[in-house]
């Protein structure tokens, strides 16, 4: 009923509207029907038994440009400081959620499973590519770099996951155990994996196998230099959260994602600054940023919990707004015109997890009721893989378009399916609690 | 890069402001009142502005447009909780009749003065000088409880009925205030550019009241639907955000003022919703800091002329004093409430406040550009009427209104 009345009003108030000065629907107006709207719809899948964030991808996929066009594109575009500012909140969340007990206890779980599951999909992903490109069309008269390069492309995103979703799916069911511990920890884990796999593959190929240029070595160590500043600066921002939590009580939760927005925005002024000033090639990332900063709340002071149930209490509207968001940016016509590729990539991709994790966990001499299903807590991919893409596209402008369609189209089939799959695993091995 | 400066700066002032403000510090009584309750931000606002280091400039401000609404939104949302019709029946009606009747005096004074006035004046707005008149009117009619704050805070009372009377008042009468004020926009419809509707049609007459309460209406239903089934804390906060911005938009888009659109939701929430207190106390842990906000974002915008200027705002002042002490005193001898009093208790409900901001904002908001110097006039009347108040307070309760000793555990006290 509810979800009625807000389509009607919105699509009366966009019938008889004056616009802002600009002549643009009212943000305010959008951001209160993405809310809402997003809530209801993640309501009624909840009913049907998937999960909620589903019903926030579906629901900013109707609403958005490419279906119903409820939201234009350039309310969009104003919108995207959301993205910015869920992400931080996100990976704040995901650092704290790694408690250093449950890690130490399921160590070597964890380490088998990110570096074997990442090795296996990694590989296996490369060479389906390699092997399938010079039947593709617009791959024809690529040299054979060129077709190593983009297959270990394909490979390194294929590798990457979506905290985000993950926690959003822990949160909403409330699991506890030792599945859900380990998804998250490899989850998180391998992001910090696949920023240093992303930057070894981009550099290889800009250098010997692409561009000619010789191989810098000295680029490992700015690497290591990278992401040691990043943990550094994270355990600084520890600190202040540590201070805010102490003096805030009502604005805490607010005043955390605000911060985490302000760490995305200075982490790339400030590399360019140092860029600019210094010739100093630093390029801080501002997740690793904001997980570390996480993780040492949660395991290295006393206010973890507290922390982590604050976030907690405002996470909702993060989560709706950062879901919703990203569904309404899914472009159908690019999924129509790659779904084949995209989903081929998918199948190989899920086969390849299935069989990394359970070789990895057999290895590790894990449960074999986790390492079993704990593939389907790997499959969704979000943010950060379109993020690397963004990044493939802009570094590599003479393939980047066209190998653009097949990933986004299969990022968006993960998108929907992962968080699906990722509760029939939480439940299969009975991690979430009766209502 | 500047937006993002602004931000932090403007969150870090209202986590600070709500911690300092309404603290008992040692000063002069007319100065407690400017600083320390909220006006000091108006100057902060100016410091940032145009006027001063330009950090808040038009288009950054015009950037904050979306959060202006939503806060907006959000102070008429908290001030329409308060009206549940349950509650409101327990009132004697003779001092809800009081109250409308002060109001709607000082309306009449003070537009009707205004009229002349202006038409003496500013001869240039033609037409418009009615729908000045009449909001400027409409802002007059609401009080503050600032003074009564801080000069009971200070002072033992004895005449403590008097003291709750204008207490109810100033609590009460921003609803008369916003009525008057809708009514003005109805009027004057924003998208006639400020010019009275030439509707005869009764119809058109109608459609407009009707999108007038659609803007509140349709985001409380929604939201009073949503709160029907359990849910949790977490899930409030979204309804609350998600409808408040929601309505805010709403009015935005059909050319409403946000600050009656969330006005009409908190009414009708309150009525139909069993979550009406649950509700409250979430909205007011963010008042103070929107009000903070409010008032640092229009002290941005201000740019101050004393030129004619403070005069239309002394006789604008002047007139609200009027107005209001017309109001009571005819009022209170009309249904025979503390009728002693009737000849001085006008003058306990001088403090203007943060309501008449919000309104103000709000007048700026939909006929923007030729409403400027309107800004000017309200601000200094603001500033006037909060240095002012509490010593017309102390001259209410001391001549003759009550014994008046000194608060044996105030902090004002050296």
């Amino acid at each position: 009923m509810s979800l009625f009345l807000l389509a009607g009003a919105f699509m009366a108030v966009m019938h008889l509207g004056q616009g802002t000065r600009d002549g643009n629907l009212s943000p305010t107006l959008i951001l209160g029907f993405l809310l809402l709207g997003a809530y209801c719809v993640g309501f009624l899948t909840w009913r049907l038994g998937f999960p909620w964030i589903t019903g926030y991808i579906i629901a900013g996929l109707l609403m958005g440009p490419h279906v119903f066009g409820w939201i234009p594109l350039n309310a969009l575009n104003d919108l995207r400081f959301l993205n910015s500012l869920a992400l931080a909140f996100i990976a704040f969340s995901a650092g704290g959620e790694l408690r250093l007990n449950c890690i130490r206890d399921r160590f070597k779980s964890i380490l088998f499973l990110t570096t074997g599951v990442a090795l296996v999909v990694f590989l296996g992903v490369s060479m389906t590519i390699y092997f399938l490109t010079p039947h593709l069309l617009f791959s024809q008269g690529w040299n054979p770099a060129t077709r190593l390069l983009v297959s270990a492309i394909f490979g390194v995103i294929a590798v990457a996951r979506s905290p985000s979703s993950t926690i959003a799916i822990i949160c909403e069911t409330r699991a506890k155990g030792s599945y859900t511990d380990t998804s998250l920890s490899v989850t998180v884990a391998t992001d910090v994996l696949i920023i240093m796999l992303f930057a070894v593959v981009v550099s290889i190929g800009e250098t010997a196998l692409f561009q000619g240029k010789a191989l810098r070595f000295g680029f490992f160590f700015q690497l290591l230099l990278e992401i040691g500043s990043a943990f550094l600066l994270g355990f600084l921002l520890a600190k202040a959260i540590v201070f805010l939590i102490r003096n805030l009580k009502v604005e805490f939760p607010v005043v955390i994602a605000g911060m985490g927005f302000l760490v995305i925005k200075f982490s790339h002024l400030l590399g360019e600054y140092l860029q600019e000033a210094y010739r100093i090639g630093l390029d801080l990332e501002p997740l690793l940023i904001c997980m570390a900063a996480g993780f040492t709340v949660q395991n290295f002071s006393k206010h973890g919990e507290q922390f982590l149930a604050e976030m907690e209490s405002v996470s909702l509207p993060i989560y709706v707004s950062f879901f919703a968001f990203t569904g309404a940016t899914i472009d159908l016509k690019t999924l129509e015109s790659a779904w084949l590729l995209g989903l081929v990539l998918v199948v190989s991709r899920a086969i390849l997890m299935f069989v990394g994790a359970n070789v990895s966990g057999r290895l590790a001499g894990d449960d074999r009721r986790i390492y079993a299903n704990v593939w389907m807590a790997f499959i969704t991919q979000a943010g950060v893989s379109l993020g690397l893409l963004t990044e493939v596209v802009r570094r590599f402008p003479e393939f980047g378009l066209e190998i653009q369609s097949i990933l986004i189209s299969a990022i968006t089939i993960n998108q929907v399916i992962g968080p699906v799959l990722f509760k029939m695993g939480l439940k299969r091995v009975g991690e979430i609690p009766k209502m | 890069m500047k937006l993002l400066l602004t931000i932090v700066l403007l969150a870090v002032i209202s986590i600070a402001g709500t911690r300092i403000t309404f603290m008992n510090r040692r000063l002069p009584l007319g100065f407690r009142s400017i600083l320390l309750t909220g006006t000091e931000y108006i100057f902060i606002g100016l410091a940032l502005g145009g006027s001063g280091l330009d950090l808040l400039d038009g288009e950054t401000r015009h950037q904050l447009w979306p959060f202006l609404i939503f806060g907006l939104a959000w102070i008429g949302f908290l001030f329409g909780l308060q009206f549940e019709f349950r509650q409101l029946k327990k009132i004697p009606h003779r001092f809800l009749r009081l109250s409308a009747f002060q109001s709607a005096m000082t309306f009449a004074v003070v537009s009707g003065s205004m009229v002349w006035y202006l038409g003496c004046v500013h001869p240039d707005l033609g037409s418009r000088i009615v729908l000045v008149s009449m909001m400027l009117g409409a802002i007059a009619s609401c009080t503050a409880q600032s003074a009564l704050a801080i000069v009971s805070r200070r002072l033992k009372i004895s005449k403590a009925g008097a003291l709750e009377l204008l207490r109810f008042i100033s609590s009460i009468d921003g609803i008369f205030a916003i009525g008057l004020f809708g009514l003005v926009v109805l009027i004057f419809p924003p998208e006639e550019g400020g010019w009275m509707i030439q509707a005869t049609d009764p119809w058109v007459w109608l459609m407009h009241i009707g999108i007038f309460l659609v803007s509140g209406l349709v985001p409380a239903l929604i939201v009073v639907l949503l709160t029907r089934v359990r849910f949790s804390q977490m899930e409030l906060i979204l309804f609350i955000v998600g409808g408040v911005m929601f309505a805010g938009g709403l009015a935005q888009e059909l050319a409403q003022a946000p600050l009656i659109a969330g006005f009409l939701m908190g009414v009708v929430f309150a009525n139909l919703s069993r979550h009406r207190l649950r509700v409250m106390s979430l909205v007011l842990k963010a008042e103070k800091s929107m009000y903070i906000i409010l008032l640092i974002i229009l002290g941005a915008g201000w740019s101050p002329r004393f030129n004619m200027l403070i005069i239309i705002a002394g006789f604008y002042f002047l007139m609200r004093v009027l107005g209001k002490w017309t109001g009571m005193f005819a009022g209170m001898k009309l249904w025979c409430i503390e009728p002693s009093l009737a000849n001085r208790m006008g003058l306990g409900l001088i403090s203007d406040g943060g309501f008449s901001v919000a309104l103000l904002i709000s007048f700026h908001l939909l006929y923007p550009g030729w409403t400027d110097r309107f800004v000017t006039v309200i601000i200094l009347s603001v500033f006037m009427g909060e240095f002012l108040a509490p010593g017309l307070l102390m001259k209410l309760f001391g001549s003759g209104g009550g014994v008046l000793k000194r608060n044996p555990h105030s902090a004002g006290r050296r």
